[in-house]
């Protein structure tokens, strides 16, 4: 039977030893690939960090902070006792959470790390880039925030109002409301696009996948109106 | 994925990957219309599903579809998403979904968010080019038996960044 990868990555395995000079040399390569790319003293985010197999290759950089994100939990606590007990002298946080959904992380980093698992989000565009639409699905009610760079408040509130009108005719049942924020410094603005789904949501992936890449057009439409 | 890499990465950072190389497993099921063996096969089951299956005697990937091979191939040719396949490697992935990555689709998407390649190889690249020091540092070698030189080749590395081109 497949496995999911959450159960897959939670199952202990026996190891392989017909394959175990695959395993070693795939290891290498990540170790390559961190050896070239990562700074001394650089910031990493490794996403996800599994067991955290990956710790000692930065500690072999002088990796000033790791951030490390997992689906799974027990992996994470798995990571956590070998960041431990490898004596690493940088400072690291891990956490649960899907790569695949937007991340509220407050660094910047020197290098990103994403090893042997880019595959699993490839089922749709939306995933492999991330257009949240998952995120929003688990609650009945959600909010959109849109960046525009413009300094024309005419234009933005007529577009607020354009934006509602085709949310509603397009989408029966979601209610849409739009407030915007102008800082008239950095000449910018940002609207909040609110929306109330009311049909059951399992039901509708397909529709509400549409309505966020509708609301990415209507984002695109805009930056070319301004 | 692709977002959370850009985002949060420096102006001048690197985001590095590996992934399954799209072209060998492309090549490797490609070879079925020629030669197949116990553990590489094209079989029609019962109600019109076709079993596609690449590997060795403990690995394998393996896709299930109702389209012939001729027209299995066209769609992962046309298709840049979606491709689901299990695969299984003894000791680590116990035949857990996975989808192809289209090196196109990959592309586009990544100059979408502001990611550029810079660097990609197929793992059988680094074996030749391999860093002895730091290879025999992990407790590897290069000599590798033909099932783990099999699986090393159906990976690639991907690095990407931020970074403007120089002009």
């Amino acid at each position: 039977m497949p496995l999911t990868v959450e159960e897959n990555y939670t199952a202990q395995h026996t190891r392989c030893s017909a394959l175990e000079g695959a395993n070693r040399f795939n290891n290498y390569v990540k170790a390559l690939l961190i050896k070239q790319h990562m700074p001394y003293n650089g910031q990493v985010l490794d996403m996800p960090c599994g067991k955290g197999g990956d710790i000692k290759k930065f500690r072999a950089r002088s990796t000033a902070f790791y951030m490390g994100i997992d689906l799974v939990p027990s992996s994470i606590d798995e990571a956590r006792k070998r960041h431990i007990s490898t004596k690493c002298m940088f400072g690291a946080v891990f956490d649960v959470g899907d790569f695949t959904l937007p991340l509220e992380l407050k660094s910047k980093y020197d290098l990103v790390s994403c090893q042997f698992a880019m595959h699993y989000a490839w089922d749709r565009p939306e995933r492999a880039r991330q257009v949240p639409f998952l995120a929003y699905m688990s609650t009945p009610y959600g909010c959109r925030h849109m960046v525009y760079t413009l300094d024309d408040v005419k234009k933005l509130e007529a577009l607020n109002i354009q934006i509602i009108r085709e949310l509603e005719q397009s989408h029966a049942n979601i209610e849409a409301d739009c407030m915007s924020y102008l800082d008239a410094k950095k000449k910018a603005a940002t609207m909040e696009v609110y929306f109330d789904m009311s049909q059951k949501l399992e039901a509708c992936t397909d529709q509400y996948a549409r309505f966020f890449h509708e609301m990415e057009a209507l984002k695109k439409r805009a930056a070319g109106l301004i | 994925m692709l977002r959370n890499a850009c985002r949060n990465l420096k102006a001048d950072g690197y985001f590095i990957a590996t992934i399954p190389d799209y072209d060998e497993i492309i090549t490797r099921l490609l070879a079925l219309s020629t030669s197949q063996d116990a553990w590489n096969s094209a079989v029609q089951q019962e109600e019109g599903v076709y079993r596609f299956r690449v590997g060795g005697e403990h690995h394998f990937l393996e896709f299930e579809t109702k389209l012939s091979f001729t027209a299995f191939m066209s769609s992962l040719r046309l298709q840049p998403f979606g491709h689901k396949y299990t695969y299984f490697q003894a000791g680590s992935v116990e035949r857990v979904p996975e989808y192809l990555i289209q090196p196109r689709a990959l592309a586009e998407l990544a100059a979408e968010e502001g990611l550029r390649i810079v660097e990609s190889h197929n793992f059988m690249h680094m074996l030749e080019t391999a860093d002895q020091s730091l290879l025999q540092r992990m407790g590897g070698t290069t000599t590798l038996s033909k099932e783990c030189r099999q699986i090393v080749g159906l990976f690639r590395t991907l690095v990407m960044t931020t970074r403007k081109r120089k002009k």
